[in-house]
Order: structure tokens, then sequence, then C-alpha cells
């Protein structure tokens, strides 16, 4: 009998399951590894998800993580486990391209700081995901690699920057992909693709050994199936790295502890104002949500956060600038690597701007974003989370933005609800909260306070557990679109 | 060019730009070549033929220039007091 068979299809295990497989030797790592291979040769070919694959490398560590479980030695629930990293993540020895051709022969000699960690707690790493070139807007398009596909529609995009990444997990390929969010680019692809996307503090995870790109505003994190496999993930990837001085030294709490305290008495704010930009199917599963939370036992309360526009001034020019000065020695070395962006896509006039902005502009937006995290943490300080609907579409089409009720769709708006938290750097998750009348799904997001990700879990996931949206999944299919 | 005689040149393209939306001027202006001066000076890049009005057109797009107390600390989070 095959292992699969022993352990049932694993296609749609998650971490939690899988690993206790793995330690009761119901499967081994080596097996779960091979089926992981087996479903990217299956099912790759329509969604052109990986960059990158290392078969030899992954089974060989696969089968000495089993050589440890049979000697007693078991590292916990990552033990074994099959995961991608983002292609921007350093991983020793095998090539980081961050999404661009002119990088194939990067190959680092050490791993990111996340990738270290991941790697102490079992993981095993079947490849590099496909991405947005340069983690650069949420088209899902990459005009080196080509587009990678959502699953549950192989003409559509999965979103973006971590295309790759949400495309993969949601097909069933591996339980847990590590992506980086500077504007919404886990919390997006995991809307966009039906699975759970974390976006921690601003340093809570390592960014050492990640491909700089907003060095203020990016955030390694977790897409998963199901929130208690963030947890899980968050609780390997969380802490302070002395590789990355940005990183906290905050206490880690235990994340799974929290997840079950559920929702009775917990007040949780909308800014219902904010809460104006998006297609009738995802504000309609947004109200539905809300519904939902209020018979959990939650008190929603009127909140008023700083604006998107507010939030969305101060990040730009943060963000122009930062690109400017972390895409200099690529822009020099490749000219021509940012002439073929796909928009909302920085072009190389935007990289030249941002060179230009004065150094007075850039330091009084970092002064306004205090006053603005100050601002939100006073309006947010009588609820525990803040809840937003995640992404304003479902179903991202490649190319240009369809209409919203009758107006123009811009790249901020595609943006409205997540980049305004990557500048305010507190935790958000995005967890599915239903599907469009066209069967694209939708996502719910949670925000709360700095270095409170136990309460966005904790939300999510009384949220997830009253619902069947998590249970899910998309049949892709083969032939390429 | 001296820095403060590009930023001057900067506001002469500005006020271009702004005329120029006016008048329905095409895109390629005097400001082009004075952002490419202004690019020259301040940085290694140079600006391609037709690249003048998108660059400044995201220069302006993206500066911040709203007034901000100016005894505000520009610091990220302290997880000791922000938590």
């Amino acid at each position: 009998m095959s292992s699969e068979a022993m352990s049932g299809d694993a296609s749609f295990q998650s971490v939690a399951e899988l690993g206790a497989h793995i330690h009761a030797r119901r499967i081994s790592c080596a097996d779960a590894a091979q089926q992981a291979f087996d479903r990217i040769h299956r099912l790759d070919p329509a969604l052109n998800s990986f960059i990158t694959l290392v078969r030899d490398a992954a089974l060989a560590q696969a089968k000495q993580l089993d050589e440890e479980i049979a000697h007693g030695k078991y590292r916990g629930p990552l033990h074994g486990i099959p995961i991608s990293v983002k292609d921007h993540i350093d991983t020793a020895g095998i090539r980081t391209t961050a999404g661009a051709k002119s990088r194939l022969g990067n190959v680092p000699t050490t791993d990111a700081g996340v990738v270290k960690r991941l790697k102490a707690a079992g993981a095993v790493i079947v490849g590099k995901a496909n991405m947005n070139k340069f983690a650069d807007g949420e088209s899902g398009d990459n005009p080196d690699f080509g587009k990678i596909r959502n699953p549950w529609n192989t003409a559509y995009s999965p979103g973006g920057s971590s295309s790759g990444s949400g495309a993969h997990v949601a097909a069933g390929i591996v339980p847990l992909s590590v992506g980086t969010d500077n504007g919404g680019s886990v919390r997006i692809p995991a809307a966009l693709c039906g699975i759970v996307g974390l976006k921690p503090t601003h340093g809570r995870a390592s960014l050492e050994g990640i491909f700089p790109r907003l060095y203020s505003l990016d955030h390694p994190g977790p897409l998963t199936r199901s929130v208690e496999d963030c947890a899980i993930a968050l609780q390997i990837l969380a802490g302070h790295d002395s590789s990355d001085r940005t990183t906290a030294r905050h206490a880690v709490p235990d994340y799974r502890t929290a997840l079950r305290l559920g929702l009775k008495g917990l007040s949780i704010g909308v800014d219902h104002a904010y809460v104006s930009v998006g297609q009738p199917d995802v504000l309609s599963a947004f109200n539905a949500a809300l519904d939902t939370l209020r018979s959990l036992g939650a008190r929603i309360v009127d909140v008023t956060i700083p604006t998107a526009d507010q939030l969305g001034a101060v990040g730009n020019t943060i963000a122009s600038c930062e690109y400017s000065v972390a895409a200099a020695q690529l822009f020099h070395d490749h000219p021509t690597d940012f002439d073929a962006a796909v928009p909302p896509a920085s072009s190389t006039a935007d990289i030249k701007a941002g060179a230009l902005i004065p150094a007075v502009d850039y330091i009084r937006a970092t002064q306004q974003r205090r006053v603005l995290q100050e601002a939100y943490a006073k309006a947010t300080r009588d609820v525990a989370v803040v809840v937003t609907p995640t992404y304003p579409l479902a179903g991202r089409p490649f190319g240009p933005y369809p209409r919203v009720q009758d107006k123009e769709f811009t790249a901020n708006d595609a943006t409205h609800y997540t980049f305004a938290f990557d500048v305010l750097g507190v935790p958000a998750i995005s967890v599915p909260c239903g599907f469009s009348h066209d069967g694209f799904p939708i996502g719910l997001q949670f925000v709360a306070r700095p270095f409170d990700e136990g309460t966005v879990l904790r939300a999510a996931y009384a949220y997830e557990q009253a619902t069947t949206w998590h249970t899910h999944h998309p049949t892709v299919t083969t032939t390429p679109a | 060019m001296l820095r403060r005689d590009a930023i001057a040149s900067l506001a002469v393209s500005s006020a271009g730009i702004l005329l120029g939306a006016c008048t329905h001027a095409p895109a390629e202006t005097a400001s082009t070549i004075d952002i490419g001066s202004l690019l020259h000076q301040l940085t290694d890049y140079t600006v391609r033929p037709g690249e003048g009005a998108p660059v400044l057109a995201s220069l302006q797009g993206n500066r911040f220039t709203a007034a901000v107390d100016p005894t505000i600390q520009p610091a990220d989070f302290d997880a000791e007091t922000d938590a």
C-alpha cells in the first residue's frame, strides 16, 4: 500500500494533520516530499507557480529527517513538512532570483534568517516560488518567468507579489509557503486564492537575507490553508535575529494556545467609511462576516482609523524613496530589467523619480507615519481587532482592472485594505470569507495592535471554525490557460 | 548645475507642466530637459527620450509635502512602548 493511501490524500492536509502523521510515522518525510513533487508534476504546468525546484536536495533532507525520527529526534510540527519560499528569500546553494532572469546566477551561500529557522524546525524546501518581479505590484504577471495562474480559474491572477506561494498552497501542492508583504503581497494572494495569509508586526520576523525592496515596509509572513497552520508557522518565524537589528526582542507567546479562546465579549472595530471600496460581492461577504462575528459573541464597534489617503500619502513617499535606494545597484547593473514592468509595478521613471524626492519629504513622511501610528492606536484602544475586507475584487484579471460600481478602479484601490497596515506596521491576517457569484474566493482581514499577532490569530480562528469557506478547494484545470 | 539651481529648475519645470496642462501642450516640454538636468546633477541616472514627463509625474505624485510637527522623532515601533 502506498504511503499516500495509508495517510489519505495528503493534498489538502494541513501542517498540523500532516505533521501528526509524520510524528506517528504513518507517513515518512520522504514520502511527504515525494507526494509534493508528484503534485507539482501534475499541477504546476497549469499554475507556473515555481521558479526553481530542488527535488534531489529535498528528498535527501527528508530521508535524513526520517532517520532522526527513527532515532527518537522529533523537531516539532514542521518536521518533514514540504514547503516553498518566495524566490527573493535567500536559500544557501539554491538560486534566488527575486523574479528576475538577470539574477539566475545568484546563488546565495547562506540562508535568510527565516529560512534558517524553517530548516532548523525540520521544514523541507521543495522549491522557490514564482512571484511578481522584484516583489513589485500584485498583478501575478512576471515578464521574465511568465504569468502565475490562480488555481480557481487559471485565466485569472492569484494576486501578488507572493503569487506562486498563494497559487500552490491553494492548489494543495504544499501546506505552507513563506512570502513577503509590503503592500499586501501575502494577504492579497491569500484572499484571491481562498487561503490564509499573515503579515506580522514589522520587526516580529527577520528580514535578513530577503531581497530588500522597502526597508521599513517589508514583512515576511506565512501563507497556509488554515489559521492554526499560520500560528504554527509564525511560532517558528517570530523572534529576534541578531543579524537583523530591526527585529524586536519582544517575547514570542505561544500562538496556538490563544487560538481557542473564542470571540465572546471581544470588541471588533469597523470603520464603515474605510470599508467603501469593492465589488458588491466583496462588500456583501464582508457584511455577512460581521453577522457571523456577532453570532459568535463579538461586539462590533464603530471606529475611525486614519484614512487610506492619509496613509497612502505617507507610504507612497517612503516606498518611492526606499525602492529607489534598494533597486539602485540592480538598476545600474541591469537597466533594462525595469523596462518590461507590468503595471502597477514601478517603471524606470518611478525609480528615477524616487531618487529625486527631497530628503526632507522622506523624513516628514516618517514623522507623519509616527503621528498616524499614534492616531491608529488611539482610535483602536477599546477594540481587540479591526476588521476589513482584504482585497476589493473577487477575481483579479491579468491586465487592466475592471471598473467597479461604474468607477475606474486604480492601483491604490487594489491595495486600499492592505497597504495602510504595512505603513502602520501592525499585524494583519486574511482568512477566506466567501465566494463571488462567479466562484472567486473573497478574503476577510483582521488587524490588531503591534505585536498582538495572538489576537488576530484568535479572531481569525474563531471565524474560520464557525464557517466552511476554508474547506473549499479548487480543482485545477491542468491544461495551461 | 548647482543643487539650488537644479531645484529652481524643477520649480520652473513644474510650473511649465501646469501651464502645459492648461494649454493642452504635448508631453515633451522644456520640463523634460530640466528633469534630465536635475537627474544628471543629483543622481547617476539619465532620462531617455519621452521619459521626462513620467518621471516628473511620478515625482509629483509621490512627494509628501504636508507640514509636520518637527519635534516628532521619526522612529519605528518600540516594542516596549507600542505593544
